[in-house]
């Protein structure tokens, strides 16, 4: 191979030769085509002692703090409001793992189909009493300590002139639901992604499985006059799934 | 096999007993106390024997051991240490066994010579060590050596004719390793090798091909045969056939070891071809965060030399504060070690301790060293350190083989023995790697004040060029702005399947070889 002394000899016969010149006048064509030889034809990976899929990455969350605001959607609830509010806290203790706390806040009210149970039907032959799902304990807010497991970092190209970069992760915890009379403890898991918009700002998006016992509100009679107390309902487990989305702030 | 050499040898020895034995019997006429004497001492040689048959090689070794000193036994000196060596040879001790052949060998005036030898080669071969190689090939009658070990000695005689700038000669021996034998793939190689350093590049090429045929239904990634084909790629360099190397180069696979070299050698060869749009390519491979901990302060002048062509001023700048920026404290850091280090073990204990570093899956890059990391790197990876230091571990293996010999075997004459002559070699081994080391260090060094001198010349032509560029600059003759192919059109790019990424700073290891100069040029 050329040796260090030649280099520069070399080099600047070359650009003396006007060889340089010739070369740079091709260059400066507008549409660069490259020889088709030189483009990828392997899908094989180069080979390292240490092997690392990523160097210099463009988002580093590596011992950062992640703030969160965001909403969701229960996707199985047929009682009460379908939306709701997260507020998420995340520290990254490595580029795979992190703790994060998330606080879900649900919206009052009743569903569609809430609504309508509640108006009743008094006319036959689709008759049907007055049930008020919103007198009987639901979850008003919910507080979680999950683990994440950052499975994965990598890109897209939405279009062909930009790239955002994204992970991949899944999460467990617990936490506490409280349903207005009466509270309970719950378990929360989940998948998700965060798609980086910028170096420090991104979109997240979840799904979550919030399971947890509490009151079945279909276990009293919930019509204009009745007023039972939360602990009067028999329980059952929930198994309520969410769809989160979210702005993601890297501190 | 071994087993039945040292039975017949030990059959060889015992005749000579039964003769004394029978001259015994016939002395039985005469007084008893003149056949007592002889009796106890056919029979501590009979016993040793006896054992070194029945395979108890431990045990008849420290009996073979004593009788070598015995004067009782100062006829058979030559042929007790001969057995003996055959015994520690058995026991893997191949450093210890060697020394046992010297002696035979070195003695002189006896039969055993010519064995002596023959296992002093083999023992030579097992252990790597060129010292005792170039002893025993220096004395070795090759006819006369056993056909079954004769392509390793073509080899090993190969080999010291290559250290020897003997190329002719090298290349013929390698020629004679037959093919199907263990060391013939590396035969080949090195033929090929000693045809190119003799200038004779066609024999080169063709022995490469030869090689690369023989492995023709290897796996892709097999080792010898991408050795052979980035053999064959340097060779079409040598004979200065650009495009056919380039060509050669980008045959090598992607997931074998030698594909890194072929980043920065076909960026010499695009060079030399005037394609550089393609050796920026490259280089941005090269000069990725991959290859951080890699020693290439020649790649990066080339790459600045190949901006200064296209009049790429910030760039070729960028270029070189970057290779002031990692060498010259490289440089300053090796001044100074070779300025404060004079004791050559040293040299090879700071190697030493950067390997386990990095074998403990630390990060030596980040700390602070006395041999820089990245130049530690490309010592450890030099063909004659490794074998030196090949040669250490496997000293360390054998002092560890004696420690494991039950029996207390590491306690008796023999093992005490044994271990000196290990910590001896050890010392020594430690001494030639340290000083290896410390060479290569004087010639990095030499290498490094040659490239920084480069340096000043590149910057000067930088500025030179650069004011020319104003010059023009204020004559009115300006460069549009467009500084890169800013098209929106890159259909051209995913017409193989692939698909176009602009670059945005980061390095993923599936897109290192695949990136694309999509600059203009500057020049007006």
């Amino acid at each position: 191979m050329g040796t260090s002394k030649n280099l520069l000899v070399l080099s600047l016969a070359l650009f003396v030769s006007g060889f340089g010149l010739t070369l740079s006048q091709a260059a400066s064509a507008d549409d660069i085509e490259f020889p088709e030889e030189e483009l990828a034809r392997e899908s094989t990976l180069p080979v390292f002692d240490k092997q690392r899929a990523v160097l210099n990455r463009n988002v580093i969350t590596e011992k950062r703090f992640e703030l969160a605001l965001g909403g969701g959607l229960e996707m199985n609830e047929p009682y009460y409001s379908d939306y709701m509010f997260s507020g998420m806290g995340t520290y990254n203790l490595s580029d795979t793992s992190a703790i994060n706390v998330q606080g879900l806040f649900w919206m009052d009210g009743l569903s569609d189909y809430g609504t309508q149970l509640k108006a009743g039907n008094p006319t036959p032959p689709n008759a049907f009493p007055s049930f008020d799902a919103s007198k009987a304990p639901h979850p008003v807010w919910a507080v979680f300590a999950n683990y994440q497991f950052i499975a994965y970092y990598g890109k897209i190209s939405v279009s062909k002139q930009t790239v955002m970069n994204l992970n991949l992760f899944a999460l467990a915890g617990l936490g506490y639901i409280n349903m207005d009379s009466v509270s309970t403890v719950g378990v929360n898991l989940g998948v998700g992604q965060n798609f980086f918009i910028t170096k420090n700002f991104g979109i997240r998006a979840d799904l979550r499985w919030l399971i947890f016992q509490g009151p079945n509100p279909p276990t009293q009679r919930l019509g204009p006059t009745d007023n039972p107390s939360g602990t009067a309902f028999e329980d059952r487990i929930f198994y309520n799934g969410q769809i989160g989305l979210a702005l993601v702030f890297l501190l | 096999m071994r087993s039945i050499i040292l039975a017949l040898l030990v059959i060889s020895l015992l005749p000579a007993n039964a003769a004394e034995k029978r001259r015994a019997g016939n002395a039985s006429k005469v007084p008893r106390s003149r056949t007592a004497l002889p009796t106890g001492t056919e029979r501590d040689l009979a016993d040793a024997l006896t054992l070194a048959k029945a395979g108890r090689y431990a045990e008849a070794s420290q009996r073979l051991f004593q009788l070598s000193y015995s004067p009782r036994f100062r006829d058979k000196r030559m042929q007790i240490k001969y057995i003996l060596g055959m015994t520690l040879h058995q026991m893997k001790l191949n450093q210890v066994s060697a020394f046992q052949f010297i002696g035979v060998v070195k003695e002189g005036n006896n039969k055993y010579i010519k064995q002596s030898l023959e296992k002093l080669s083999l023992a030579a071969d097992s252990l790597g060590d060129d010292t005792l190689l170039n002893y025993a090939i220096s004395r070795v009658n090759v006819d006369e050596f056993p056909r079954a070990h004769r392509d390793m000695l073509h080899y090993r005689i190969g080999e010291f004719q290559m250290r020897n700038k003997d190329f002719e000669n090298a290349a013929r021996s390698f020629d004679r390793v037959a093919r199907g034998h263990n060391l013939y793939n590396n035969a080949k190689y090195n033929e090929a090798l000693a045809y190119a350093e003799s200038n004779q590049l066609d024999r080169a090429l063709a022995t490469f091909e030869t090689l690369i045929q023989s492995r023709a239904n290897a796996p892709i990634t097999d080792k010898t045969k991408v050795a052979g084909m980035m053999g064959k790629a340097r060779v079409l360099y040598q004979k200065k056939a650009w495009d056919p190397a380039i060509e050669a180069y980008r045959e090598i696979p992607r997931d074998t070891e030698f594909w890194h070299d072929t980043i920065f050698e076909s960026s010499w060869a695009m060079l030399r071809s005037g394609r550089f749009r393609s050796s920026l390519s490259n280089f941005h491979t090269l000069h990725s965060s991959f290859y951080e901990d890699h020693y290439m302060p020649e790649s990066l002048l080339l790459r600045s030399i190949v901006y200064l062509y296209i009049c790429k001023y910030d760039e070729m700048d960028k270029t070189l504060n970057l290779f002031s920026h990692i060498y010259k404290p490289v440089y300053k850091q090796i001044d100074k070690t070779l300025d404060s280090v004079n004791q050559p073990e040293k040299y090879f204990t700071m190697m030493n301790d950067m390997m386990k570093i990095s074998k403990k899956n630390g990060d030596p890059s980040k700390m602070s060293l006395p041999i820089p990391y990245i130049v530690a790197q490309k010592i450890t990876r030099e063909s004659d350190f490794q074998s030196v230091f090949q040669y250490i571990r496997r000293l360390l293996e054998e002092r560890r083989r004696i420690n494991a010999v039950p029996g207390g075997w590491g306690s008796s004459a023999v093992g005490l023995y044994s271990k000196k002559v290990l910590a001896t070699r050890l010392v020594k081994a430690k001494q030639k790697a340290g000083k290896i080391v410390r060479n290569h260090l004087l010639t990095i060094k030499e290498e490094l004040l040659d490239l920084i001198e480069q340096e000043g010349f590149a910057r000067y032509e930088m500025l030179n060029g650069r004011k020319e560029t104003l010059k023009k600059k204020i004559a009115g003759k300006e460069l549009p702005d467009q500084q890169v192919d800013d098209t929106n059109q890159r259909d051209f790019y995913i017409q193989n399947g692939y698909e176009y990424w602009p670059f945005r700073g980061e390095y993923w290891l599936d897109e290192l070889g695949n990136y694309h100069y999509v600059g203009t040029q500057s020049c007006n």
